[in-house]
């Protein structure tokens, strides 16, 4: 009941897509595919609220014994309970002035901005960390280097107007670069395609964990 | 002087980032962008599409990707709606919505005469991840519940009439940051059904798509804010991609500055311990 | 929206802005505040989003409207989810978990192998010679040969020495390659970033350029 019926669940709805795809004349088969396509679509929209609930499980431990940041946390559970609260009984839609208001001044800039500080990262990372320390790093830093250049207009200025860089850099992304990762993807798509089948047979129950026994 | 230029206080390289990206924002020296083969390919296919086709837009991005794709989104829409396109927008990140209704909030003030419902819908974000797009190959209004990202009843859209699964789609176009993205359409949607796909995608992604494009899976790729500001110039209307170009060109070049510094501070104190 | 509310809009996000950049020279209260705003609101807008966009159609419109019973059922398995943290019947939550997991492994195994493994495979199958252009075919040699090597470099039951190390080793170039491109893109996409706040802080707001995002 508490490990094999899940299990058990979970190689039914995989087989289920493997036959109907293989199988495309069975009409029942398809029709269980769309059903439970839908019915995914709604697990998947009710159990969006685990983020909050997660949020609110960690900042409420810590606002009740009042670590350090605790009025930061409070101030947290307050932004996210207001927003959720206001947004349901007040803007009751997406077309309120308010909630238009609460996504492009406040929420979206602030999501960029958060994004914004990684060049920071980047620049120093580039500056402390990009040593010509081995043939292999050596060759990493050319292609960055040729790479840098050529995705901008300053590479074409540097050299008068002439496109080397461009070109150079377009070569290597159309050629060594796709080739590298075309080999790196059909190695991941191997090893996602093992992994589900571990899962689907229940080799793989990692997931399990977590919840008890 | 090797010991210094070898460990630069990172604030410094903080500070300097910003104040070139401020100085080449508040004087732009204008350099000459040249569209790239891909960029042209991506131009030329879309022009080439009928007068009158339906496009799908995927919005599949959120604020983080604003900047390097609204710009891109923007020029096509310019484009396609001088060819009278009609345009339906989703997605499965949760953002696109918005994403699809900042891109087009340029329509009111260029084009007028395009109205909401019948040259462009905006169904917005719906749950699901890779699981919403055989949904609308199955059936649009199912998938979305019946409603549009405006709250609007699809059924009462003039345009959802001729649009019932994205099968109805001539030419689908992504705009992407990552997963969900491109390797979902191609999986479910444009590979199965035939669509012809076209993609803009941030500059961090461009490596791992060019597989894609090789394989001919994806037909064009608008590769990152370069390639954004390249469409911006084919279709000639200027805008914030092609503006930013010079402060991306000298930030590029802070950087492979504070390169080379690094590598030749390295290589001095090294000797030197040596 | 109304004048007004983009005013004050404007210069709200123009001091989250800077109150979330502070965080690149030195961790303070200041962007700690805007940070736990921002997750907080975020984490409640995202909710009321999904509510708004799938969950209230879906219980008000087909399950209360048209009396579709079976959407009680993907509305029980997303709550089974939340079961997480109630210890005693936490294990309930492996019903959804194994029921989403079920889904997404029947896709993989159903629809990864051609697009990401088959038709790669295929597209790496250029002509070596009689292209009629020195140019395309060394760049095919070096197209099939990078991919091959990167494909041999993952083949960890062999040890890398020999015949086997040196092809490996080939590959490893070649992925050196593609990081390199990768490094020099993400420097383009970061940088990106952090430009669309500078145009928001200058144009926008400051309005000492022309270009408004």
């Amino acid at each position: 009941m508490k490990k094999e019926v899940p299990l058990a669940i979970c190689f039914i709805v995989a087989l289920i897509y493997i036959v109907s795809n293989y199988f495309t004349g069975v009409e029942f088969l398809a029709t269980m595919k769309d059903l439970l396509d839908k019915w995914y679509l709604s697990v998947d929209a009710i159990v969006v609220a685990i983020g909050m609930v997660n949020l609110a499980q960690i900042h409420g431990r810590r606002v009740a014994n009042k670590r350090e940041g605790w009025l930061f946390s409070l101030w947290l559970m307050l932004c996210m309970f207001g927003m959720f609260f206001v947004s349901i009984f007040w803007f009751k839609g997406t077309t309120h002035v308010g909630w238009n208001f609460m996504y492009k001044m406040i929420i979206s800039p602030m999501n960029a901005t958060v994004y914004s500080t990684l060049v920071f990262y980047i620049g120093s990372a580039a500056y402390r960390s990009f040593r010509i320390r081995s043939m292999e790093a050596g060759i990493l830093l050319v292609v960055a280097f040729i790479m840098m250049l050529g995705r901008v207009p300053l590479g074409a200025m540097l050299l008068g107007g002439n496109q080397a860089f461009a070109t150079a850099a377009d070569w290597l992304l159309r050629v060594p670069n796709s080739a590298g990762m075309r080999g790196i993807q059909i190695g991941a798509a191997l090893g996602g395609i093992a992994t589900a089948l571990r899962i689907m047979l229940g080799i793989e129950r990692g997931y399990l964990g977590g919840t008890g026994e | 002087m090797w010991e210094k230029i070898a460990n630069v206080d990172r604030r410094v390289i903080y500070a300097l980032m910003i104040l070139v990206i401020a100085l080449a924002l508040l004087n732009p020296i204008g350099m000459a962008i040249v569209p790239s083969q891909a960029t042209i390919d991506a131009y030329n296919y879309i022009e080439a599409m009928p007068n009158g086709s339906i496009v799908w837009l995927g919005m599949e991005f959120s604020s983080g990707g604003v900047t390097e794709l609204i710009p891109a989104a923007q020029a096509i829409i310019r484009q396609g709606f001088k060819k009278d396109f009609k345009f339906v927008c989703a997605g499965m990140w949760q953002q696109a919505g918005d994403m699809a209704e900042m891109a087009f909030s340029i329509v009111e003030k260029e084009f007028p005469d395009k109205q909401y419902g019948v040259d462009w819908v905006n169904i917005g974000y719906k749950p699901g991840g890779e699981v919403l797009l055989p949904a609308l190959i199955n059936d649009v209004n199912e998938a979305a519940k019946g409603i549009d990202h405006r709250q609007n009843q699809l059924s009462s859209l003039p345009l959802m009439s001729q649009f019932k699964t994205i099968k109805d789609a001539d030419l689908i176009i992504i705009f992407c940051t990552g997963t969900p993205g491109e390797q979902q359409y191609i999986k479910h949607v444009t590979g199965p059904l035939n669509i012809p796909l076209i993609e803009s995608a941030i500059s961090v992604s461009v490596p791992g798509i060019m597989p894609f494009v090789q394989s001919g899976q994806i037909k064009a790729l608008i590769a990152g804010m370069k390639g954004a500001a390249e469409y911006e110039a084919l279709v000639g209307v200027p805008g914030p991609a092609m503006a930013g170009m010079d402060a991306q060109s000298f930030s590029h070049g802070l950087i492979l500055l504070f390169m080379i510094l690094g590598n030749i501070g390295y290589y001095a104190t090294r000797n030197k311990k040596g | 929206m109304p004048e007004t509310l983009v005013n004050v809009g404007t210069h709200l996000q123009a001091i989250f802005t800077i109150l979330l950049i502070t965080v690149i020279f030195k961790d303070n209260p200041a962007y700690r505040f805007a940070e736990h705003t921002f997750v907080g609101l975020f984490a409640g807008y995202t909710v009321a989003l999904s509510y708004f966009q799938y969950v209230r159609p879906n219980v008000k419109d087909q399950l209360i409207g048209k009396g579709e019973l079976h959407w009680i059922v993907p509305i029980i398995v997303g709550l089974l989810m939340y079961t997480r943290y109630i210890k005693p019947i936490a294990w309930l939550s492996r019903y959804s978990l194994c029921f989403t997991l079920g889904i997404g492994t029947g896709y993989v195994l159903s629809k990864d192998m051609k697009p990401f493994f088959v038709d790669q495979v295929r597209a790496t199958f250029l002509p070596l010679w009689g292209t009629g252009d020195w140019w395309t075919t060394t760049s095919n040699w070096i197209y099939v040969v990078g991919t091959v090597t990167a494909l041999v470099y993952f083949l960890f039951t062999l040890q890398k020495k020999g015949v086997q190390g040196g092809i490996s080793k080939i590959g490893r170039i070649t992925m050196m390659v593609a990081f390199g491109a990768a490094f020099g893109n993400t420097v383009m996409a970061r940088v990106s970033l952090f430009l669309g706040r500078m145009q928001f802080l200058l144009g926008n707001w400051l309005k000492l350029i022309s270009i408004r995002v």
